[in-house]
């Protein structure tokens, strides 16, 4: 299956929210959907679910426009919410049935996925008088007990300690592993890079990047090189930021230098003058310990991609 | 879907009265009300036959009444013993008057009654109560004065009894021919005009609440993706009407049972006797109006409702509302003591005040066919227009969270979402 996104705009009175967005997600792969706050993820989120329409475009299952009523959504809020003073059990076999399970169906799908998050015991009990973790594993629960074929989980680890966090990151390999279209979507990149395939990141409700992860890191190292002299990390960057005062023909190959914890992080103003460094340092004598490409972390290439556009 | 939707939302909001602690107690606590109130009259007499109560009067010093005759007619004591047995009298000395004043003043007795050389009484009394036992006693001493004065003309005891009986007077109303009798009709017209005023409030109040509240706790967030909100919103407000509608049933069966099993004991009370010899169709068109009157309003109590982030502003969202219900009610209860009068009629036809003048005019007087028909026609079609609105409303409303929008904000925002 293949979810696409295509040409979606929305306004909301004046304000402009998604101005022509288009990505696409692939069963068997999660897509990790960025933004920062108010990028316009909800709202892309909510027009895929069909609480409102958009004003214009289009969202797609492979190539037919994307019924709600046929096909069944899971869906994981930011914004966590369910009755609060009303039995677990009673509410999760409600919205079950909401989302057009029988009774029975719906009944026995809770039983599994109480258990499944170690909350068998906690059907008779008021959602209230559950740790927010455990309120969180019932939004999860909700989320999957109509068995849906798309599986949007926005911020699905916040409130979670490290146990359940795991309990978690196994659940949606598997939803993954069986062929699962899934919206990912965290400001923790972390969780972003251990399950995300591609990502689709969102700036002002344009996608200013989409695509596979790994070619999008690479894309970005390019220019990064990480380099450890001999004498240790400390000491790397004093060393090279002496050599550079030394050697302005060096210079101009380098944007700036960053301290890092392995070493010394390079900027380069063009990747051919790799060698270029290289060179020199041997001909001067350095012990290089290491010198290889500088992937970047997902924050760092979301920072870089969104934190500029605002400030 | 969307109409297995619309009975799943149905039945749980009715299924959330039914587990509602508070509703379950109110609705027992009426009952039993209903149930001690019919049954009075048969308790007290039990309660007599076990010896409790008895005769309070005779043997309770504080109910003792002083009476200081100085008018030198001293049959006029005999006659108040005679003509009220039950009290405790006592023949004062006037020297004490001071004493026996003081005593009523500590309670310790009911009254001192005085009859003064002219004949005029003077009755002081703690606090007049409303038995009315000053105005009997001037009545029996009246009478008792007028047929001593007779006498003294020389009137013989036949004859001062003809003049003192006053002619019978039974009164007799034209429009009991055609059973809407005034007397008959006003009580139970009231109460439930007054049962459909507080239950048509009571309930759009809940879904108001409950859907801010659903937008408060943000389990709206869950709904609204897994729902249609035209779904949501009409299973809520019919589900609670639904729960409205057995409470209403509740009410009536109780009462009408309680009522059948004391029916002997109320027998001597004509306006007890009135609410319930009420005819059956009245009960039919209470419920009638009652679901007339509650969709009317309960939409837009669900739309405004939606319109409220927050428990806290549903108060100002719903004071609208609020004012019509209340304004239908005056209008209804104005028109009760006139209920032929030609803008009552007028207001049986306007929506919103139409359920409750409408019921009005029909508990109490002849209505001609015709006029119910439109009535309940321009009715409907309120209910749809409501409807229709409040599911649009609705559908902004419960995406929207901050400050509830002003009127106008919410006329623009339906304006753009026509487009």
């Amino acid at each position: 299956m293949r979810l696409e996104i295509k040409a979606l705009s929305k306004s909301f009175g004046t304000n402009l929210v998604l101005k022509n967005l288009n990505f696409t997600a692939d069963s068997g792969a999660a897509l990790g959907l960025l933004g920062r706050n108010g990028a316009g993820k909800t709202t892309t989120i909510r027009i895929i679910m069909q609480v409102f329409p958009p004003d214009s475009g289009q969202v797609l299952l492979d190539g037919q426009p994307l019924r709600t009523e046929t096909m069944s959504i899971g869906y994981l809020p930011e914004e966590k919410g369910l009755y609060p003073k009303f039995k677990i059990g009673h509410q999760l076999v409600y919205l079950g049935r909401l989302r057009g399970l029988s009774r029975s169906e719906a009944v026995t799908a809770v039983r599994y996925w109480l258990d499944r998050l170690s909350l068998a015991d906690a059907w008779d009990k008021k959602l209230e008088t559950l740790s927010k973790g455990n309120q969180q594993k019932i939004q999860l629960a909700l989320a999957l007990i109509a068995d849906p074929r798309i599986v949007i989980l926005d911020e699905p680890f916040s409130g979670l300690d490290p146990v359940n966090a795991q309990l978690l990151k196994t659940i949606v390999r598997e939803q993954v592993a069986a062929g699962k279209i899934v919206l990912f979507s965290s400001h923790q990149m972390s969780y972003v890079e251990q399950f995300c395939d591609r990502v689709a990141l969102l700036n002002d409700g344009e996608i200013v990047l989409e695509g596979d992860l790994r070619a999008i890191k690479r894309e970005h190292a390019r220019n990064r090189l990480l380099l450890t002299l001999a004498g240790g990390a400390a000491r790397t960057f004093e060393q090279i930021d002496t050599l550079l005062s030394r050697q302005p023909t060096l210079r101009q190959h380098i944007q700036r230098l960053e301290p890092d914890s392995e070493g010394c992080l390079i900027h380069l103003t063009d990747q051919g003058s790799r060698s270029e460094i290289l060179k020199q340092l041997s001909e001067q004598g350095y012990d290089i310990e290491q010198f290889r490409i500088a992937e970047p972390t997902l924050e760092q290439i979301f920072v870089e991609r969104v934190g500029e556009t605002h400030d | 879907m969307i109409k297995q939707q619309f009975f799943t939302v149905m039945g749980f909001e009715f299924m959330t009265f039914m587990r509602n602690k508070v509703y379950i107690g109110i609705t027992i606590f009426i009952v039993i009300l209903l149930a001690l109130g019919l049954s009075a009259p048969r308790l007290v007499d039990t309660a007599k036959d076990l010896g409790f109560g008895g005769d309070p009067a005779a043997d309770d010093p504080s109910r003792t009444i002083y009476v200081l005759n100085q008018s030198g007619y001293e049959d006029l004591y005999g006659a108040l013993t005679a003509g009220l047995p039950e009290e405790r009298w006592s023949a004062g000395e006037p020297e004490q008057r001071e004493a026996y004043l003081d005593r009523v003043a500590e309670k310790e007795a009911l009254a001192v009654l005085e009859i003064e050389s002219d004949a005029s009484l003077v009755w002081t009394e703690y606090r007049i109560s409303n038995s009315g036992l000053a105005a009997m006693a001037s009545q029996i001493l009246t009478r008792q004065l007028q047929s001593m004065a007779l006498s003294e003309q020389g009137l013989s005891e036949t004859a001062i009894q003809q003049v003192l009986t006053p002619p019978a007077m039974t009164t007799h109303e034209l429009v009991e021919e055609m059973g809407k009798s005034m007397e008959q009709t006003y009580f139970y017209t009231y109460l439930l005009l007054f049962l459909l005023y507080m239950t048509v409030m009571m309930y759009g109040q809940l879904v108001a609440s409950s859907v801010a509240s659903e937008k408060s706790n943000r389990s709206m967030e869950m709904l609204i993706t897994s729902a249609r909100p035209l779904s949501l919103m009409f299973g809520k407000v019919i589900g609670s009407g639904l729960a409205g509608l057995a409470q209403i049933a509740v009410f009536l069966v109780s009462a009408a049972g309680f009522y059948a099993l004391n029916q002997d004991s109320w027998a001597d009370i004509p306006f007890i006797r009135s609410i319930f010899d009420m005819p059956p169709h009245i009960i039919v068109y209470t419920i009638f109006f009652y679901l007339a009157g509650y969709f009317m309003y309960a939409f837009l109590y669900g739309a405004l409702g939606s319109l409220a982030s927050r428990i806290e502003d549903i108060n100002t969202s719903i004071m609208p509302i609020m004012l019509i219900i209340m304004a239908a009610m005056f209008v209804s209860i104005f028109g009760m003591i006139s209920p032929e009068a030609g803008w009552l009629a007028v207001f049986s036809f306007v929506p919103f005040f139409s359920p409750m003048a409408m019921f009005v005019r029909i508990a109490m007087t002849q209505v001609p066919g015709w006029q119910i028909a439109v009535s309940i026609v321009i009715m409907l079609a309120t209910i749809w227009l409501t409807g229709w609105v409040s599911s649009r409303i609705y559908r902004i409303g419960v995406l929207m969270y901050g400050k509830p929008p002003k009127l106008n904000e919410v006329i623009r925002i339906l304006r753009q979402t026509q487009n």
